[in-house]
């Protein structure tokens, strides 16, 4: 049941709203509009001298070739992020879902990593990839492969999206495994009696109807990795080596923190803002089409 | 050839035994259905013969060959269920064909066969739709439907049912009843509910506590049970069980007291045995107080208790009864059921003959 107060007048509910109103002003709002304003103004590095400019910031942006490929190369980490955690999410969901010994050990387990959060989980990752002193890097060495990620752009972005895939699996797995409890035991046994075993049950059978969970998902991990990588990938590769896993958000920290060069990131920032705002949509969307089955 | 064959099967979850030894014959072409009160094993039961679950000791044969450890798959049984776990994202045309698809049939044998099924149970124009779409009972159709277009060796339904409402119940039940006659599939069938026993089943296999209490025509079952459970489950309203003693004479005595030098037993009267007046020869004599009167059509229920105290109920014409009062009733003697107070095991007799 709903419970609902009814105040008299306006000033009552009008003074319980301020302390909401004004974190909402003073923490969105207003860095909002200062962002969507500087992006409209060309600064100088020293922030002395302002001038309107425009859609100019955002001309620049688009014919930037170093913009452009730093959208390509985003789309590529995001979808691989996103591709990985998924994949290995619901592969371990289906064996944490069989009835096998120990399984609440193993749940628990896998459930861990998203304690970590993505700057410490960065640092573990820096740690186990460095090349000179790093468990998986001697391991690799072992079997041939010369491993630096500081050095070969390649392994660079692998090392990026596996260390940020990582923390996000535990997210995807716990979704993913009470999407497949969800499914009623009869309609898997009716399969079973149907004749349908293994790979071919699961793409026919359970697939389809975590199909509703899986695009939730699919909109929280890009939103994950386009936003809040940042913390990991600043922590192993600062983007680097070179550009190669400058990915958009790292790009927009690059250009105004370290370069200083403010309309352009600002720019940049009210277009992540927008994107932002869009995929939030869409995650609402299956949020409710979720909860409306 | 020999139909499905159950040797010795039990089954223990944890430490708890839910079946305790099985044994079966189901000849081929024949319906047995099982019966028992709620948590006696049945689904379980079912489940063991399609594989779903293994028996922890025991064989299951189907057609002469041991399928005791075979995965579902191969052993070409189909199954209804209880809620007719149809395949949500999957039209009612797919859902029937999905079976074959796993198993390659050429496509216009697939397409043949999910329309002959949809015409014989009528629900070829729903083809198209999704089961949420569609009625219960048009859902369990399309879930036998499944089951039939499989061409199995053994059908097992599980209370299918159950989920609908009354009237469809028995038009449903006519219609099982036909088409498994038709196809001649041999078919395990289990319910709760007696009507559907005893109107589907060639032989009727009563569960109690994961034994079998007895197995047996219906009316063999109806008219001989082999204990007071059997004889609780099979007849509505249920047989009114009664302490009382078989005297030296060998006749019944309900009133209470010493047994005496007779046999302490427990009498079974079946409402529907109960006539009026006083017995002539040596029937039962019944003085019996009504205190309500339940109409169920073409007969009253009449609920009340004996001179004895014990409660008692009687099927009868309905007339203008005296609520409250005492009336004379008996039962004929070759109509009563005796059985052992201790184990409840049928005592006798022997009979009633064939009513
Ligand atoms: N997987 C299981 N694990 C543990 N106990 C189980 C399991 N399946 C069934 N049981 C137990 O076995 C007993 C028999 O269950 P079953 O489902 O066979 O009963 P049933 O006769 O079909 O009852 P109903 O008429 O209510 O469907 C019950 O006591 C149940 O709790
Ligand atoms: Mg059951």
């Amino acid at each position: 049941m709903e419970r609902r107060t009814i105040f008299p007048g306006w000033a009552t509910p009008a003074l319980l709203l301020v302390p909401q109103m004004a974190l909402t002003v003073l923490l969105f709002l207003w860095p909002t509009a200062v962002a969507v304003r500087a992006s409209v103004m060309r600064a100088d590095p020293f922030g002395l001298s302002e001038t309107f400019a425009g859609l100019d910031n955002f001309t620049a942006l688009f014919t930037d070739p170093l913009y452009l490929a730093a959208i390509g190369r985003t789309l590529v980490f995001c979808g691989a992020v996103t591709g990985l955690a998924l994949g290995l999410a619901v592969l371990l969901a289906v064996f944490a879902d069989a009835d096998i010994r120990g399984r609440g050990a193993y749940r628990a387990a896998l459930v861990w990593p998203y304690a970590v959060a993505p700057a410490a989980a960065g640092v573990i990752w820096a740690l186990l990839l460095h090349p000179q002193i790093g468990g998986v890097a001697g391991l690799l060495k072992h079997l041939g492969i010369a491993w630096n990620y500081k050095l070969n752009d390649t392994q660079a972005m692998i090392a990026v999206v596996g260390a940020s895939a990582w923390r996000q699996v535990s997210y995807n797995f716990i979704f993913v495994l009470a999407g497949l409890q969800s499914i009623p035991r009869t309609i898997i046994d009716a399969a079973r009696m149907d004749g349908a075993r293994g790979w071919r049950r699961f793409r026919t059978i359970l697939l389809p109807m975590l199909a509703p969970t899986l695009a939730f998902l699919v909109v929280v991990n890009l939103v994950y990795s386009a936003f809040e990588t940042f913390g990991t990938i600043e922590a192993l590769t600062q983007g680097g080596p070179g550009r190669a896993t400058q990915t958009l958000m790292v790009k927009v920290y690059r250009d105004g923190v370290v370069n200083l060069d403010l309309g352009a990131s600002a720019a940049q920032s009210v277009v992540l803002m927008a994107l932002v705002m869009g995929l939030t949509a869409l995650q609402f969307h299956f949020l409710r089409r979720r909860g409306g089955r | 050839m020999a139909g499905l064959v159950l040797d010795q099967v039990r089954k223990s979850f944890g430490r708890t035994e839910v079946l305790r030894g099985i044994d079966l014959d189901v000849a081929p072409g024949e319906m047995v259905v099982v019966v028992g009160a709620s948590g006696c094993g049945k689904s379980t039961l079912l489940r063991l013969v399609a594989g779903l679950e293994q028996p922890s000791s025991g064989r299951i044969m189907l057609d002469g060959e041991d399928i005791t450890a075979r995965d579902p798959a191969a052993r070409d049984i189909a199954m209804v269920f209880q809620h007719y776990a149809l395949y949500p994202h999957m039209s009612v045309f797919d859902n029937m064909a999905y079976g074959l698809k796993v198993r390659r049939l050429p496509r216009a044998e697939i397409a043949a066969r999910v329309e002959e099924a949809a015409q014989m149970l009528h629900i070829s124009p729903l083809l198209g739709r999704k089961p949420r779409e569609l009625s219960g009972g048009q859902r369990q159709r399309v879930a036998i439907g499944r089951a039939v277009v499989r061409k199995p060796r053994l059908f097992l339904f599980d209370e299918p049912l159950s989920s609908l409402d009354a009237r469809l119940r028995t038009s449903m039940r006519a219609e099982i009843k036909r088409l498994q006659r038709r196809l001649g599939v041999t078919s395990l069938y289990v319910t709760h509910d007696q009507h559907e026993a005893m109107s589907l089943g060639d032989r009727i296999l009563v569960l109690n506590e994961g034994r079998p209490a007895q197995l047996g025509p219906p009316m063999e079952i109806y008219a001989r049970p082999a204990d007071t459970a059997v004889a609780e489950l099979i007849g509505d309203p249920p047989m009114n069980l009664l302490p009382g003693w078989l005297d030296a004479n060998g006749r019944v005595r309900l009133e209470t007291g010493d047994a005496g030098n007779g046999r302490s037993v427990l009498v079974g009267i079946r409402p529907e045995d109960v006539a009026g007046g006083r017995p002539d020869g040596d029937g039962l004599a019944l003085g019996f107080t009504p205190d309500t009167v339940e109409p169920m059509g073409a007969e009253v229920l009449l609920v009340g208790r004996l001179e004895t105290g014990a409660a008692f109920s009687v099927r009868t014409l309905p007339a203008s009864f005296a609520l409250g009062s005492r009336l004379d009733f008996h039962c004929p003697a070759q109509r009563l059921h005796l059985f052992d107070p201790g184990s409840g095991q049928r005592i006798g007799p022997a009979g009633p003959a064939a009513r």
